[in-house]
């Protein structure tokens, strides 16, 4: 698990260029949109594409990909859990 | 100086000249289509309004060679053809000015090898050349890419430059195709909607693709006018500064542009008839639009979109829907919002389910796109100001 | 209103790893790292942080930097009011660089993954949108396409807008980018002669001269209005 949310967190600032943040800086918990980090919907989309592509899961219901999106350690623990 | 219409002609799944499209929108008819996997155009499963290739070839084949000219500029050539075929504008003239409205022009050849894909082919510049010059056209042609505002801006530009004096008449040219690259593009924003698109309905989920040409002749000679009613009044556009792909919360960039229109051209919002507005049927472009009409008091003037006939013809929407306002203001008869079944927007607007009939003397025609631009014109019958 | 009633009253060049900002020679470095590199680094130096810069394409970049330099002390900002700001852009080569990138997400029938982050900047336009959105600019915009730059026409259409729009300063320019990454940048501010009278600007150029300030040719400024 810790693994796999260190890939995440690279993985997420590598996509979406957020050149000015380390993955220390990067919570675990941290909400990813809105107060949190501040992503917005070309973000989501992005990640969307990212689960895809490196995990091979698909997210179709926008209502279901905020749940899954919220945090890195949500993403990882949706990742483990369909994998 | 007026800026009057000497002609028009658009090209798209509906038909091959203004009436032909506009009959088939009075019927209520869409040219939007569910693709098969794998159609020769387009590849991805979708809905989308295309050109009919055949028809257009066997036109094109009486008076040019296909083989040396790509789609999007058959197509083109084609509409200008027809644009001029009643009128005595004189296309090679220096006083007529060329201007190409077009987002992604010949972009289907990109990482292609073909034929026709020279390395400047997918130059808009050189696209603007090729249909210039088919004419005789000594000017250099102005190319604008702007988006989804690019056919509104095309015929303000004109407009203005005529208004100056600059020319005498302005060829203007909006034409974009339905490319697997934008379909893929806009099918990655989860823009497009599985169904054919529903503007400003409570159950719209997105848009729909659409390829044309549409061609507007604008002069300021009023012997060149073929139909000295309708002008071209003026207009404005006008930037969000707000966010690159999202449609402002507020609406304020089309506030602007609506309010600049009048105030440019003296006129009254009460005055209003009819607006066309953009209506691409996404979630947040239709609340947009209804945040913008609401905040400018325009919510009780009858308003459509045409996307549901045509799809979003991207850079040919200004110039596609334009011709079809103009040619609603000569039948007296205002296209409904095909599509449309319950309303459904932020705030309300009185967005038409029926086609209206009656006299109409000033439509505000209304755009947006990425990158937070709007556009807005205003045509009125000359007689009326 | 008379044409030379308008002035440029600032400018800035980026090219062959060279910043020019009126007439000054800001940052001049060796070729070597790539241009995406060498804008994050110059950015980094010598301007405020502003963390979409990093999300911006290439094409965005350039432009979004020439009119950061352009538009640095907001004077802008503080004379104008939104809606009276306007951008003309042009360019040759369209958002041609970015459409290849998005091209390359969309080649492999079996590794199909259409990238939405790329798609955005398909269409060069979005630099309008990232310059306005930082410098808060609302007024009349739009984006020109041509083989080479034609600044008599954008001359030509700034001084439209001055007539014809509540427009009192324009940015205009050549934001051109292809697809190996060769690139060219200049951004000029025009603005109504009075105006700068106001603020007792030191020089400024006839709104005419940007072929010769882009291809820096030397030519004589107006030193009018010593303050």
């Amino acid at each position: 698990m810790d693994e796999l949310i260190a890939k995440l967190k690279a993985q997420i600032i590598e996509e979406l260029s957020l050149e000015d943040l380390s993955p220390e800086e990067l919570e675990d918990d941290e909400p990813l949109f809105g107060e949190g980090l501040g992503l917005d919907s070309i973000d989501a989309l992005s990640l969307v594409v990212v689960l895809d592509r490196d995990y091979g899961i698909q997210i179709e219901d926008p209502e279901q990909g905020k749940d899954i999106l919220f945090s890195v350690k949500t993403i990882a623990e949706y990742i483990t859990k369909n994998k | 100086m007026k800026t009057y219409i000497a002609g028009d002609n658009m090209i798209t799944s509906l038909g091959f000249s203004t009436l032909e499209n506009f009959s088939q929108m009075k019927e209520g008819i869409t040219g939007i289509k569910k693709l098969k996997e794998n159609n020769n155009r387009v590849y991805l499963k979708s809905c989308v309004s295309l050109v009919d290739v055949e028809r257009l070839d066997t036109i094109f084949t009486d008076f040019a060679d296909t083989s040396h000219y790509t789609l999007l500029e058959r197509m083109a050539i084609t509409s200008v053809r027809y644009a001029v075929e009643k009128t005595d504008l004189d296309l090679a003239s220096p006083k007529t000015l060329f201007i190409l409205s077009t987002t992604k022009g010949n972009i289907e050849f990109i990482g292609k090898r073909g034929q026709l894909n020279s390395e400047n082919r997918l130059h808009l510049w050189h696209t603007g050349r090729v249909i210039s010059s088919f004419f005789d056209n000594p000017n250099q042609p102005l190319v604008i890419s702007n988006a989804c505002i690019s056919g509104l801006l095309a015929i303000l530009t004109g407009h203005r430059l005529l208004t100056l004096g600059r020319f005498e008449n302005i060829v203007v040219i909006g034409a974009d195709l339905a490319t697997e690259f934008v379909v893929a593009g806009f099918q990655s924003l989860k823009a497009m909607s599985k169904t054919i698109c529903k503007p400003f309905d409570k159950h719209r989920s997105g848009l729909s693709l659409g390829e044309g040409c549409g061609t507007l002749l604008l002069t300021s000679n009023p012997n060149l006018a073929a139909d000295e009613k309708i002008v071209v009044r003026g207009g404005a556009s006008a930037n969000d500064a707000n966010h690159i792909s999202g449609p402002s919360r507020n609406g304020e960039g089309l506030f602007n542009v609506i309010e600049q229109t009048l105030s440019s051209t003296s006129e009254s919002g009460d005055h209003i008839d009819v607006i066309s507005a953009h209506g691409t049927a996404t979630v947040f472009n239709d609340d947009m639009e209804s945040i913008a009409l609401d905040r400018a008091c325009l919510n009780s003037i009858p308003t459509n979109s045409l996307k549901g006939y045509i799809g979003h013809t991207l850079g040919a929407a200004g110039v596609l829907e334009s011709i079809i306002t103009i040619q609603a203001m000569r039948e007296s008869l205002f296209p409904a919002t095909k599509g449309l079944r319950t309303r459904g927007t932020v705030k309300k607007i009185n967005v038409l389910k029926t086609n209206l009939r009656g006299p109409l003397n000033h439509s505000l025609k209304l755009a947006a796109g990425f990158g937070g631009c709007n556009a807005g014109i205003l045509i009125s019958k000359n007689e009326t100001f | 209103m008379k044409r030379s009633e308008q002035r440029i009253s600032r400018y800035c060049l980026i090219r062959n790893r060279k910043i020019v900002l009126n007439e000054k020679t800001l940052i001049e470095e060796e070729p070597g790292a790539d241009l995406s590199t060498f804008l994050s680094s110059i950015y980094k130096t010598f301007r405020p942080e502003y963390s979409k810069f990093y999300k911006m394409d290439l094409l965005s970049k350039l432009g979004f930097l020439t009119a950061d330099f352009l538009l640095d002390g907001d004077h802008v900002q503080n004379t104008y009011g939104a809606n009276e700001v306007a951008i003309l852009i042009s360019n040759s080569q369209s958002s041609l660089e970015t459409d290849n990138r998005f091209q390359q997400t969309i080649a492999d029938r079996d590794a199909y993954y259409p990238n939405p982050a790329l798609f955005v900047y398909t269409l060069p336009s979005i630099l309008i949108g990232e310059i306005s959105i930082k410098h808060q600019i609302k007024g009349e915009s739009a984006f020109f396409i041509s083989a080479l730059p034609d600044f008599d026409f954008m001359h030509q259409y700034a001084d439209t807008l001055f007539q014809t729009t509540p427009t009192k300063a324009v940015i205009t320019g050549w934001i051109d980018l292809n697809i190996n990454a060769e690139y060219e940048a200049a951004l000029f501010l025009i603005e109504n002669r009075k105006q700068m009278e106001k603020r007792k600007r030191s020089w400024t150029f006839a709104a005419g001269s940007f072929s010769d300030l882009f291809y820096e040719r030397n030519l004589e400024k107006d030193e009018l209005f010593h303050g």
